[in-house]
């Protein structure tokens, strides 16, 4: 951090380029100044400035102040916040529905609740209009004027309002838009003083499934590229997708996800192709192995779990309150419900367990349900919908948290599981 | 050599390995550049403001593909529930080089009354296309502007768009109340285009968003969504707007022309100020011969398949042309540029660049007669 206030070095959340604050672009503000080289007509032009007026802000050349700042690369908006704090990027990654948009939306929603009640700590949207479909996606699930009737998130598309359209010359490349939240102490915080220390950026990518596929990914669409730059994985395992867990469950199920058929999917190869492009792109070694936190998410927990784990009725919060009125997170109780996990995993998906360890150093098994029950089929539709005043979520925000609790100091403690 | 592809989601794609969303069909020996440049113009907004009536997105663009230029006609609309049971979309896209489009000069909104050429649902196994399937182009439609009329209260704002083939092809955004009518919007409001520049106008009937590198001259926005409240805000181009009731178009001559239910009308005068023009101005000498494109009009021989006036142009010396009509097309792409404002500048640090010479000359002349 600069004398400034500022980081040296900012990562671009859309294309990850790595650069100073002094090569940073400004978005120009007068009406007069449109259209910009990488972003089209119908945006406002970049320039680098060389006139500032007294807060700090560009001053355009037909004399508008300015607030946006940009990236030099591809000229996007990045949110201001991310240039004063540091920022964790996290990638969520899965196979084609296995309901990666649904934990996400559920998680946020979760954290939204916990964070300022029990660790004390504010979580905002760093940029409203980049968290957008997030929000709305939040809102059809926890804030629908019609509690009573089915509501779905629409399945997340490989091209369309969640990427964003960069020319550079005769190319046009789509970038992801990512989820960008500051989450920072709140006054009564027991480390308050700490609070340029503590705060963080959290970036988050919400890509559609089919980008994780093998050649998924092309030139014009570098979707997946976030995955080298994480500081952790949240890979989404779907039991309902694999043909001997369904087997396992459907004599105890009317899940419309485990009765169907046709839903099997290869989850162990969507991991290997994951591991390739980190390897790719990190210039990380074949025999090395990957040194950050894989979190596997064995999601829809409430359809699995009463057949192969009857100890999921008695799960516990994982979040304690101490008694200096601060939670954290017992990270015991949640690596014992991961040797669980692994358990159940090694028995009927062997090969995405050797999958999973023969790439990280480190990894934690950890069930999840975004809805809490199973969905519904809409019987005009046909779609899979799920009633709003139905939906509680379990164990949604663990794999999150216990991300943050991994990979940043201080932001969620752990607590130990007391003796009784 | 025309292409297609269709794009949708299901359990197995035209590619080994592929599933969801992907490319379920096409042409045999498309380019890989051309079918990502294609898949990228499938996005689609399951938006729920439409009261039920899911738009369907009929679009024209015209794009640069590895020096081959492309017009790229979409249809891309909702397609129920995929094997998935989430939202689904189909997307259909055909890309024209420039001399097939000369086969079809109604217009690129001609192209989509063939109903029966453009895949609405998939429930086949996946498939090539034989090279070369090509729709029918319907007989435009009548003359009547009622659409207009209906969704306006007023014919003449059919001219607006149109109207831009007179100017500088500004943009021009249409916020309209329901999806229901875009495509005969649209192809009434191509009526007023003179034909030879009927493949010059891009346009989408449910815009969502520019894509830099494209330009989209007619914008069809519905209302009550985030894009029509931005037209509102601030548009570059013009705006019709359909809650400005008591609004009256401009009076120009395509107004007067979609008033009179006289589209021709609008043409000869357009081809009769070209021939002022070119006869004003020696260097556009080139396009004389648009008077007897003119008369053709007249005769309404529409379908008399009129040369593209880019075709006539001659290729750029000292550049290597693969095809020579194709890559010609290039300005109908090009976002508009300040290159005029650049040259002047140019030209200003030349001339005092030149000025500073002669000084400096005139200075050296004078020091070396007073040393002798």
């Amino acid at each position: 951090m600069s004398e400034t206030g500022l980081l040296a070095q900012i990562t671009c959340p859309h294309c990850w380029h790595r650069f100073e604050p002094a090569e940073t672009l400004w978005a120009s503000a007068h009406p007069r100044l449109y259209g910009d080289a990488r972003l089209g007509p119908d945006v406002q032009r970049r320039f680098l400035p060389t006139r500032f007026d007294a807060g700090g802000n560009a001053i355009d050349s037909q004399g508008s102040f300015c607030s946006e700042v940009c990236c030099p690369k591809c000229h996007l908006v990045i949110p201001r916040t991310m240039f004063e704090l540091r920022c964790i990027f996290y990638s969520i990654l899965g196979s084609p529905g296995s309901g990666k948009s649904h934990m996400l939306a559920t998680t946020t929603w979760q954290m939204r609740q916990a964070m300022g009640q029990r660790f004390k700590l504010s979580i905002s949207d760093a940029d409203p209009d980049s968290n957008r479909q997030l929000n709305q996606s939040e809102e059809r699930l926890f804030f629908n004027e019609h509690p009573d009737q089915l509501a779905w998130i629409p399945k997340t598309e490989k091209e369309g309002e969640l990427y964003q359209p960069v020319q550079f010359g005769d190319e046009t490349i789509w970038y992801p838009r990512p989820f960008a939240f500051v989450v920072q102490p709140l006054s009564d915080h027991p480390q308050i003083e700490k609070r340029d220390e503590i705060s963080r950026a959290i970036c988050l990518y919400d890509n559609a499934g089919e980008h994780f596929l093998p050649g998924g990914e092309s030139s014009i669409s570098p979707a997946t590229q976030h995955l080298t730059i994480s500081r952790g994985l949240l890979f989404l395992f779907d039991p309902t997708q694999h043909a001997r867990f369904r087997e396992a469950c459907k004599a105890n199920s009317d899940d419309p996800q485990i009765t169907g058929t046709g839903r099997s999917h290869r989850q162990d190869q969507i991991l290997h192709e994951a591991a390739n492009r980190i390897r790719t792109h990190s210039g990380l070694a074949q025999q090395q192995k990957y040194g950050k936190p894989l979190v596997i998410v064995i999601t829809k927990m409430d359809s699995w779990a009463p057949t192969l784990w009857p100890e999921w009725s008695q799960l516990e919060d994982p979040i304690r309150d101490s008694k200096q009125g601060l939670a954290g997170l017992n990270t015991e109780l949640i690596e014992d419900v991961s040797r669980q996990m692994r358990v159940i995993l090694a028995k009927h998906a062997p090969e995405f367990v050797n999958a999973a360890e023969g790439f990280a150093d480190k990894v934690t098994y950890i069930p999840g349900s975004a809805l809490g029950r199973p969905p519904e089929e809409d019987p005009d539709t046909g779609m899979l919908g799920v009633r709003p005043q139905e939906v509680k979520p379990i164990w949604a925000e663990v794999p999150l948290l216990y991300l943050l609790n991994q990979t940043s100091t201080g932001l969620i403690p752990s607590v130990r599981r007391s003796q009784s | 050599m025309s292409f297609e592809i269709v794009y949708t989601s299901v359990r197995r794609g035209l590619r080994t390995g592929s599933r969801g969303f992907c490319t379920v069909a096409a042409t045999e020996g498309i380019p890989r550049a051309l079918q990502e440049k294609m898949e990228s113009f499938s996005g689609y907004s399951h938006h729920e403001a439409t009261g039920g009536d899911l738009p369907v997105n009929h679009s024209h663009f015209v794009v640069r593909i590895q020096r081959k230029v492309y017009h790229i006609l979409s249809r891309v609309a909702d397609a129920g529930k995929d094997y998935s049971g989430r939202t689904n979309k189909i997307a259909h896209h055909l890309a024209l080089t420039t001399a097939e489009t000369e086969r079809f000069p109604g217009g690129p909104a001609s192209l989509f009354a063939d109903e029966a050429f453009w895949v609405t649902e998939w429930e086949r196994d996946p498939q090539e296309f034989p090279p070369d399937r090509l729709p029918q182009a319907a007989l435009e439609p009548s003359e009547s502007f009622d659409t207009w009329e209906y969704v306006f209260r007023d014919k003449g704002w059919a001219g607006v768009p149109a109207g831009i083939v007179d100017g500088n092809m500004k943009p021009v955004s249409i916020i309209v109340p329901s999806p229901t009518h875009n495509l005969d919007l649209l192809s009434e409001a191509m009526l007023l285009v003179p034909l030879e520049h009927r493949w010059e106008i891009c346009f989408a009937t449910y815009f969502l968003r520019q894509a830099p590198g494209t330009v989209c001259h007619w914008k069809f926005v519905l209302e009550r969504t985030e894009e029509a409240r931005r037209m509102r805000a601030r548009s570059l181009g013009g705006v019709v707007d359909h809650a400005k009731q008591n609004a009256a178009p401009p009076e120009t001559r395509f107004v007067e022309a979609a008033r009179q239910c006289d589209p021709e009308s609008a043409w000869d005068q357009t081809a009769a100020e070209r021939q002022t023009a070119t006869e004003r101005d020696a260097p556009v000498r080139e396009f004389s011969d648009s008077g007897g494109r003119g008369h053709q009009r007249r005769s309404r021989s529409r379908f008399a398949q009129p040369r593209h006036p880019a075709a006539r142009r001659r290729p750029r010396r000292g550049r290597q042309i693969e095809d020579d009509d194709d890559f010609e097309d290039e300005p109908a792409v090009a976002v508009p540029v300040r290159d005029s404002a650049g040259f002047a500048r140019k030209a200003g640090v030349w001339a005092v660049i030149g000025l500073v010479g002669v000084a400096i000359a005139v200075l050296a002349f004078a020091g070396f007669r007073q040393l002798r």
